[in-house]
């Protein structure tokens, strides 16, 4: 499975690093919106997890290119990972295009609940291995 | 910009040079800079608001992520500008810290230092010199390669310098200033310098250097451009031969003041000519013409106090560092009090000093009336201002709030989500796993602090929502005995329920009901050292009939809260007394959340106490029963995987999302565990028909498999082990043990379903026990 984490804190970054280590899973990471955006081109992802608040472009800012393109990436499902907590922070994501939005700190169970739902529901024939 | 006209038609030009043919980017890029060179000449030309048109156009025609920040800078800094001419306070600071922002990242210094010069003019209106200078200050850090702005940063240190009485270092200020406009030759700067200086050392008593200065500057504002600013000058003269007690050389310059400066639209320097006239004037005796003085000045200064304070104000209000907002607002009503206490002995002063010469009772009466009146006045002003104020202090704190919950959250992920990996472990040391598991807590704790605050800030501004759908009640209350029970049993007290009456399905937002009742229970225990805890739940209706009541109580045998007091305990960040907050810690937010949640939907929380025998908290809701409200029913063996209770043994997180996502719907219920000693306990229960295990959390180990197989047999449930490729010699030794369900991976999830299904035609197998 390829996820990509789009922050530009370290800390969170291996935070939620050695979390997919414990499922035995792997990440590719990006310091900003730019190289995340650059990496979407570059390869091909299952779930794109994404910070709002970051220095140059914002999450939502970035959300929004990535439902823009014009390829099948458009809809890579994409994970909010934020520690705003503004009023109404989770419909303005989810109207950004984002599917599903975590708060900081990270629930493990939530995370994985929220990957989980994200691959099952791309594909109800999924192999189970 | 010299010449505003010319800069306009350059502006016109440069637009008709955007090419059709060129990218949309550049066009944009172009005609934004036309507009900001326009926008520039007509704030030149004091037409602020047309400048204010032209840039917002221009600056919603350029994209978001423009990637040159250079551009944008300068036209929010020519915002600021016009904000600045307009009195926008507020918006003037914003837009020149994003300036600020945004032209450093476009490497221009120099734009940078203009944005600093402005922000710390707004704080010198403000009447607040220290920030003002610490802004100058920065300014000429920042860029010192413009002589112009060098001038001027220098200029404005002087002045503030010199309302601040340090008059050795405003007139070093002014001499650095003097000297850049000695060498750019510029005798209208020169002379507004020399009359600064002449100012300064008159204050300061250096009466022969402010005679040079202010001669130096009468010699260079001769004829010329120069020639407007005389007005000003015969003030410092007056006030410099006023200070030499030279009062027929005073007078005479008092009166050229008032000549010279017909038509001025200036308050500043007529208030001060006004002050220095009824100086002067009480100084000769002539008491007539220095109470009219008197009063003009008075009727002047009342104006610049109160656009001092409203800057002051706003600056409030806008200021990007919200720590200190409340010192602030205490040190604003001091400063108030003060000047307006100062204010008082002045006039008073000046009255006794105008009465002792006039001896007219008529003219005492109507000064006493004016006076008092006037007080009335300036009282009400500064009540005004404070409240203004306040209201944005409490905004700012709220700000702030969230801005802290935000930051502390970013620590915390890092210390909630390793714990969470090192306890995920499983080969971890049992006394390390204790000590994990205690920085979970804490952190745990800390989390609910954090949110407990931002909550109530919510609740202050009214940005609470509740936000209702159908849950489980019943389920809740459960959960909560569950979770509470640990907590009592280390303090070796009793949780009793009676939830036999209490409603299963609502209408109700579960997140904030979550909140309340955990709350309760937390407090419960928390203040309770002996006897029990009791949590019930049931529904009243009313007389009619109409409408029913839910009913939530906790009741504990604790400490209980004086009679005078109960009400006190539901208001912010209070606990009975200190020596309760400290042996039982919290927020003390804990209650007033509860109440104002509860009011929020409807409801409201109450408590009956006696001191030394126990409290009892009622939780009482409007009842919006759900539709799916069904009857305590006997559990029935499921029939098919439809109406089976499953339990999956799945040892990986991801693995338990992903399942927990394709089987949502499938079946009953689901639930989880990592081990299958954890299944066996779940077994014991009778609650579950069908285990699902994953055959990594078996190892290769045929006798635990049995154990297992044999344990669902025993609860009378199905038992499936998905397996990946096993080994058909090993398969046989499993199937020996009477695991009799393998389904080998990978499988797509359907599969997987009717796999399982099947097994529901079958009775259930053993080896051990017959079906």
């Amino acid at each position: 499975m390829n996820i990509l984490f789009v922050e530009d804190d370290a800390m969170n970054r291996r935070v939620v690093r050695d979390m997919l280590t414990v499922a035995g899973a792997t990440m590719d990471e990006a310091h900003d919106a730019e190289s995340g955006l650059q990496m979407i081109d570059e390869r091909q992802y299952d779930i794109v997890l994404m910070d709002l608040r970051m220095p140059g472009m914002d999450g939502l800012t970035a959300i929004k290119h990535i439902r823009a393109r014009t390829d099948e990436k458009a809809s890579v499902p994409v994970i909010v990972v934020t520690a705003d907590t503004a009023l109404d922070i989770c419909r303005d994501c989810i109207d950004q295009g984002a599917d599903e939005v975590i708060l900081k700190p990270v629930a493990m169970n939530k995370l994985f609940d929220a990957i989980g739902r994200l691959i099952a529901r791309g594909n109800s024939r999924m192999m189970l291995n | 910009m010299l010449d505003p006209a010319r800069a306009l038609a350059d502006s016109d030009a440069l637009r008709r040079m955007a090419d059709p043919r060129d990218s949309a980017e550049r066009r944009t890029h172009i005609e934004a800079t036309a507009d900001w060179i326009r926008a520039e000449a007509l704030i030149s030309l004091n037409r602020p608001r047309e400048a204010l048109k032209v840039i917002q156009g221009a600056l919603a025609a350029m994209d978001r992520s423009d990637p040159e920040p250079g551009l944008r800078g300068e036209l929010i800094l020519a915002r600021g500008g016009v904000a600045n001419l307009t009195g926008g306070v507020e918006d003037a600071l914003r837009d020149n810290q994003e300036a600020f922002r945004l032209l450093g990242r476009g490497g221009n210094a120099r734009g940078q230092a203009i944005a600093l010069q402005n922000i710390g003019a707004i704080y010198a209106d403000a009447g607040d010199y220290n920030n003002a200078l610490k802004y100058f200050g920065q300014s000429i850090d920042i860029y010192s390669a413009d002589p112009k702005l060098l001038l001027s940063a220098y200029n404005n240190q002087g002045n503030s310098l010199f309302e601040l009485k340090r008059y050795a270092d405003a007139t070093a200020a002014f001499s650095r200033a003097l000297q850049i406009a000695q060498k750019t030759n510029n005798a209208l700067q020169q002379a507004r310098i020399q009359r600064n200086i002449a100012a300064t050392q008159a204050e300061a008593g250096n009466f022969t250097p402010a005679e040079a200065a202010l001669a130096d500057a009468f010699r260079l504002s001769t004829g010329g451009p120069a020639a407007s600013s005389r007005a000003a000058l015969y003030g410092v003269a007056a006030r410099l031969a006023l200070r030499q007690h030279q009062l027929d050389r005073a007078a005479d310059m008092i009166d050229r003041a008032f000549a010279s400066a017909v038509g001025a639209e200036a308050n500043l320097p007529m208030r001060d000519f006004h002050q220095t006239a009824y100086e002067i004037f009480r100084e000769r005796g002539e008491a007539k013409k220095a109470l009219d003085h008197l009063e003009a000045f008075q009727k002047l200064d009342d104006q610049a106090r109160a656009l001092a304070a409203s800057t002051s104000a706003a600056l409030m209000n806008a200021r990007f560092n919200f720590t200190n907002q409340e010192l602030r607002i205490n040190n604003l009503r001091n400063e108030q009090a003060v000047a307006s206490a100062r204010f008082r002995n002045r006039m008073q002063l000046a009255l006794l000093s105008a009465t002792a010469v006039i001896s007219t009772l008529l003219l005492i009466g109507f000064l006493s009336i004016r006076r008092s009146r006037n007080q009335v006045r300036d009282a009400n002003a500064s009540l005004l201002t404070t409240n203004v104020a306040l209201e944005k202090a409490l905004a700012a704190k709220t700000e702030f709030l969230a801005t802290t919950s935000h930051e502390i959250r970013t620590p915390l992920n890092g210390i909630l989500g390793m714990t969470q990996v090192i306890l995920a472990g499983r080969q971890l040391d049992p006394t390390l796993r204790g000590r994990i598991e205690l920085v979970q807590g804490a952190g745990e704790t800390m989390k609910a602090l954090v949110d407990d605050i931002l909550d109530v800030a919510k609740m202050e501004t009214g940005e609470l929502r509740i936000q209702t759908a159908e849950m489980d009640l019943k389920r809740l209350l459960e959960d909560a005995v569950t979770v509470w029970t640990g907590q009592a049993e280390t303090k070796r007290i009793g949780i009793e329920f009676d939830l036999e009456h209490c409603p299963s399905k609502i209408i109700a937002d579960e997140v904030r009901l979550r909140q309340i009742i955990f709350n309760l229970m937390s407090n419960a225990i928390k203040f309770t050292d002996r006897g029990q805890v009791r949590l019930a739940c049931f529904s009243e209706s009313d007389e009619q009939g109409e409408s029913e009541t839910l009913v939530i109580r906790v009741a504990d045998s604790g400490i209980g809260i004086p009679q005078d007091r109960v009400e006190e305990i539901f208001e912010s960040f209070r606990q009975v007394d200190g020596g309760v907050t400290r042996r039982h810690g919290g927020t003390g937010l804990g209650l007033a959340i509860c109440r104002n949640l509860a009011r929020a939907m409807g409801g409201d929380v109450t408590v009956v106490s006696t001191l030394g025998a126990g409290s009892t908290f009622t939780l009482t809701l409007p009842l919006e029963r759900g539709t799916a409200e069904a009857g305590p029913a006997d559990r029935v063996a499921a029939t098919s995987l439809g109406t089976a209770n499953l339990l999956m043994i799945e040892p990986n997180p991801l693995g338990q999302g992903i399942m927990r996502a394709l089987l949502a719907g499938e079946c009953a219920s689901v639930q989880f565990v990592t081990e299958v000693g954890q299944a066996l306990d779940a077994l014991k229960t009778g609650a579950i028909d069908h285990v699902l295990a994953e055959g990594s959390a078996l190892g290769l180990d045929p006798a635990g498999a049995g154990a297992l197989a044999a344990a669902c047999a025993e609860a009378k449930a199905r038992f499936t082990l998905l397996w990946r490729e096993p080994a058909p010699e090993l398969l046989d030794q499993f199937t020996k043990e009477g695991v009799t369900h393998v389904v080998s991976k990978p499988i797509s999830a359907p599969d997987l379903l009717s796999e399982m299904n099947k097994v529901y035609g079958e009775p259930i197998a053993s080896r051990n026990i017959a079906a």
